[in-house]
């Protein structure tokens, strides 16, 4: 028998890939819209941190569209304007979502010796991956990380009884973490 | 006789104790539209707050008072357990909407739109068009 999910929560990856539109994830994203739709008292959470962390991309992603050798300060200029404009208009359709929504700005969150015990616990993985100028490759050390301690602790004060996201770098969680249940889509 | 919320204000006494003061707090609620005057805008939000929860009214009523002491008041009672947390969730949603919606030059949260999903969709596609959306969250991350 499956566990009735009432509140849960949505990792920045979700909503990044649903706002890139990426076809696989979408559908597995819509999966859970259906699934709360069905009862009125389901919901999917997005919070303030998830909303923080998608404009960081948006700054992130048009800086990399700029040629290198732009101006720093009209660069900057750029990436303000246009990032803003972008989230406007990501937030006019965020303000308009049905019910099955909810964005959760204010919380009152504590950050506890427990995500400090995880953290130092569950050591990630070191990986081989391309350097940015394409040429040589760079090692990198990823794992579970403070904001991924902060996405948890939001989530477990909201009483969120799942948590979901694309990242792998979650799955070692899974079994010490509950609530919420996390699951890697 | 009632006792005037400046008055109250400035003594630092409580509705109860004007109630104490003033007769009971039965005869009171009897006048009803001095009641209301009496009220604090904490306690008049708290009432609002248990309208909500009790389904008598919308949390659009909550558009009119201070966002700041509405988010002060619907934390101190969920910790104390006084609202459940579906209604928690609610009054946030709707303050978070509210928050974004006035940012965007709304004086309240527009009407909710079944297409705002579908339109969500793809809306950075270009942007993103060659971005992995956990790698760069992981990057965001540090």
């Amino acid at each position: 028998m499956y566990a009735v999910r009432q509140r849960i929560y949505l990792d920045t990856n979700v909503l990044v890939a649903k706002v890139k539109g990426e076809e696989d994830r979408v559908k597995k994203i819509a999966y859970w819209e259906n699934y709360v739709a069905k009862e009125p008292k389901r919901r999917l959470i997005i919070s303030i941190f998830t909303l923080m962390e998608l404009l960081h991309v948006i700054r992130n992603a048009l800086a990399k569209t700029l040629d290198p050798s732009t101006d720093l300060d009209q660069a900057r200029d750029y990436v303000i304007e246009r990032s803003s404009s972008l989230f406007n208009e990501i937030l006019e359709d965020m303000i308009r979502l049905p019910e099955t929504y909810a964005i959760v700005l204010d919380i009152d969150v504590t950050i506890s010796k427990r995500e400090l015990e995880l953290q130092n616990k569950y050591v990630g993985r070191i990986r081989r991956r391309k350097c940015e100028c394409g040429k040589s490759f760079v090692l990198r050390y990823g794992g579970v990380g403070h904001a991924d301690m902060v996405h948890l602790a939001i989530a477990r004060q909201l009483a969120c009884d799942t948590f979901l996201t694309f990242d792998k770098g979650f799955t070692p969680l899974k079994k010490i973490v509950y609530p919420p249940e996390i699951i890697v889509l | 006789m009632a006792v005037p919320k400046a008055l109250r204000r400035e003594t630092g006494i409580s509705l109860l104790q004007a109630a104490s003061m003033t007769g009971g707090l039965h005869s009171m609620l009897l006048m009803s539209p001095h009641v209301l005057k009496l009220l604090t805008e904490e306690e008049r939000i708290e009432r609002v707050i248990g309208d909500i929860t009790e389904g008598k009214v919308s949390v659009r009523a909550l558009k009119d008072y201070d966002i700041n002491l509405v988010l002060k008041i619907v934390n101190r009672l969920r910790e104390a357990r006084r609202i459940d947390p579906d209604t928690y969730i609610k009054i946030l949603d709707y303050i978070g909407r509210l928050f974004l919606a006035r940012s965007l030059g709304y004086e309240d949260v527009p009407q909710q739109d079944p297409e705002a999903p579908a339109r969500l969709a793809g809306k950075l596609k270009e942007l993103l068009s060659d971005i992995d959306p956990v790698e760069v969250v992981r990057d965001v991350r540090g």
